[in-house]
């Protein structure tokens, strides 16, 4: 029975924290906005996998490809181009390894990161490669012990740079801790990091409806640009989220099979304890034959206990899964946990369905009993 | 009057260990409805095989056994039950209650078989218990009742679907002779009062010489009738 209990609270927590991931990271991408746009390079069939590793200046975007879509795509209202680099930042004495970004002015409105003390990047074009930053709160405390850090120098893989502002405070999005990063002009990191493509081209459509739209204008300008070829690929938000989603739904699904697995085998445990009940009882249901009780009806009485079973295990495990979730969801804020009711339903509905089959070969054998021989019985 | 029995030629053979076992070699037995006989006859004498062909817990290898005018020798195993459900009681010797039902619940079991509602149940076998004197625990267990009280209370079930033939195997074995005495005492009630058609099966002289006939079986076969 114990097996029951357990096998439908883990099917309720597992599916929970499936359900809960998937949760959170719909939560992360509606942070976003849900009109941002990311071209990257190379061509893949799947969009939102894993990049595709750069091979040829075919596949390059470039600086002037992202000037291009800001000039042509009437239905796109920012774009900014985004440079890579994983370095060692120094200042004062300080040093941290950290993801470099170089990036634009419009790189706010894409991706909605402001300046929360000094300045974001320059504006205009000609300053796309001066030497300036801006760092993250965690940059701030581990390298400037919290102080202020405008005008200050940080050295980003050995170039010095001048820090001129300080990011709101955001956490992960999309891959990047904004916390732990530093930006800084997107000719400055191409530079720096020895350079020549982008790693991508973040675009925010003029309005959510205008997707479409803009992402067909993208297309159309890169691939004029780009000889015809489309060697790179554009990801909507939405792509993302249905792949994630696709992914994590998978995710859950397995989980809740793996512990449906276990669920069935505790109907083992069930079907044991039912076998040992008939045998106990065989002098009884040789009385209820005696009075006039039917194969059929007795065949009914055990498999309506075998699904009673089922069901007390069931509704065990419904409050201890429930339970379970709640509490761990109290001792760890943080872990995203979500309690689906059709879980719920779903793992009792099994429990229940697994007391009755596997009280079929009871609930025969009660029935095939020879009256006779089972009243002379213990 | 149709014969609550009219046994013909029963014979029951058993197969055992490849040899052939003779339990019954051609009993002819009559009872009319009101009788009260005692089959008497000692252990291996087919006593208890007859029991059971006659309260349809078995069927015959040979012979017709009619049961209130009806042929019962072809019928199915489901045909059987709801012959016993309606038609046969039964008293033994070891009580046969349901240890985790109340007496009350024990005495309704026929009637739920027998497909009556429940309201119908719980009043007859209200009624019932009142017969055989145990209005006053109804609402107790098996476990809470003396052997005198769990006989009576099985006595009530044999008689709640109101039997054509209530067949009691050794129904005082397991008694002292004071509550033997009681038990037999309210057999010979139920039968001169109620005209219930009684049977009971024996190796006891003393409990047999309480029914007005005595049929004595040995080897399978009938040796002596009198009334």
């Amino acid at each position: 029975m114990a097996g029951v209990v357990l096998g439908v609270a883990s099917v309720i927590l597992l599916v929970s924290l499936g359900d809960g991931a998937k949760r959170f990271v719909e939560m992360k991408f509606a942070e976003l906005g849900t009109n941002v746009l990311i071209v990257v390079p190379g061509h893949s069939e799947t969009t939102g996998g894993s990049l595709p590793i750069v091979a040829g200046s075919e596949h390059l975007l470039t600086l002037d490809d992202a000037l291009e879509l800001s000039r042509r795509c009437p239905a796109v209202k920012a774009v900014s181009p985004v440079v890579v680099g994983n370095g060692t930042v120094r200042a004062r004495g300080r040093s941290r390894d950290v993801t470099v970004l170089g990036v634009t002015w419009e790189f706010q409105e894409v991706r909605n990161v402001r300046a929360q003390t000094g300045v974001f990047l320059p504006r205009r074009r000609e300053e796309w490669g001066r030497r300036v930053a801006v760092i993250g709160r965690k940059v701030q405390r581990e390298l400037f012990a919290g102080q202020n850090p405008l005008g200050q120098r940080l050295e980003v893989a050995g170039v010095v740079h001048r820090v001129v502002g300080v990011m709101e405070a955001k956490g992960y999005s999309l891959g990047f801790d904004f916390d732990d990063l530093v930006l800084i002009p997107v000719r400055s990191a191409q530079s720096v990091f020895n350079q020549e493509g982008l790693f991508e081209v973040v675009a925010s459509a003029a309005t959510p409806e205008r997707i479409e739209e803009a992402t067909a204008q993208i297309r159309a300008c890169l691939k004029r640009r780009h000889n015809g070829a489309e060697d790179f690929t554009l990801l909507n938000q939405d792509d993302m989220l249905s792949t994630f989603g696709a992914i994590l739904d998978s995710l859950t699904w397995a989980l809740g099979a793996i512990a449906a697995i276990s669920l069935l085998v505790a109907g083992f445990g069930v079907m044991n304890i039912m076998l040992a009940s008939v045998g106990e009882r065989t002098r009884e249901i040789g009385i209820r034959m005696a009075l006039g009780a039917r194969r059929s009806q007795v065949l009914l009485q055990f498999l309506l206990e075998s699904a009673a079973l089922g069901s007390l295990g069931g509704a065990a495990g419904v409050l201890l899964g429930v339970g379970g979730a709640v509490g761990l969801h109290l001792i760890f804020p943080g872990m995203p946990l979500s309690v689906a009711p059709w879980a719920v339903v779903s793992a009792f509905s099994f429990s229940v369905g697994v007391g009755l089959v596997f009280g079929v070969i009871p609930a025969r054998r009660a029935s095939r009993l020879d009256p006779i021989a089972a009243l002379r019985h213990e | 009057m149709t014969p609550v029995i009219d046994a013909r030629s029963l014979s029951k053979t058993y197969a055992l260990g490849g040899e052939k076992v003779e339990a019954l070699r051609g009993v002819d037995l009559q009872v009319q409805p009101g009788e009260y006989a005692a089959i008497m006859g000692p252990s291996g004498s087919g006593k208890s095989t007859l029991m059971n062909l006659l309260g349809c817990l078995d069927t015959a290898t040979a012979g017709t056994y009619r049961l209130d005018g009806e042929d019962v020798s072809g019928l199915s195993d489901d045909e059987l039950a709801g012959i016993r459900s309606r038609k046969i009681g039964f008293v033994f010797q070891t009580f046969n209650l349901l240890p985790r039902f109340t007496a009350l619940a024990n005495v309704a079991l026929p009637l739920v078989y027998a497909g009556v509602a429940p309201r119908e149940r719980r009043r007859r076998a209200e009624e019932t218990l009142a017969r055989v004197g145990l209005s006053d625990r109804m609402g107790h267990r098996p476990a809470e009742l003396s052997g005198g009280q769990r006989q009576r209370v099985a006595v009530a079930r044999a008689l709640v679907n109101a039997p054509s033939l209530l067949l009691a195997d050794e129904p005082t074995g397991n008694l002292d002779s004071r509550v033997g005495d009681e038990i037999l005492a309210l057999f010979e009630a139920l039968n001169a009062k109620d005209g219930v058609t009684l049977i009971v099966i024996t190796h006891d002289a003393k409990v047999a010489a309480r029914a007005r006939r005595r049929v004595e079986i040995l080897d399978g076969r009938i040796v002596s009738d009198q009334a």
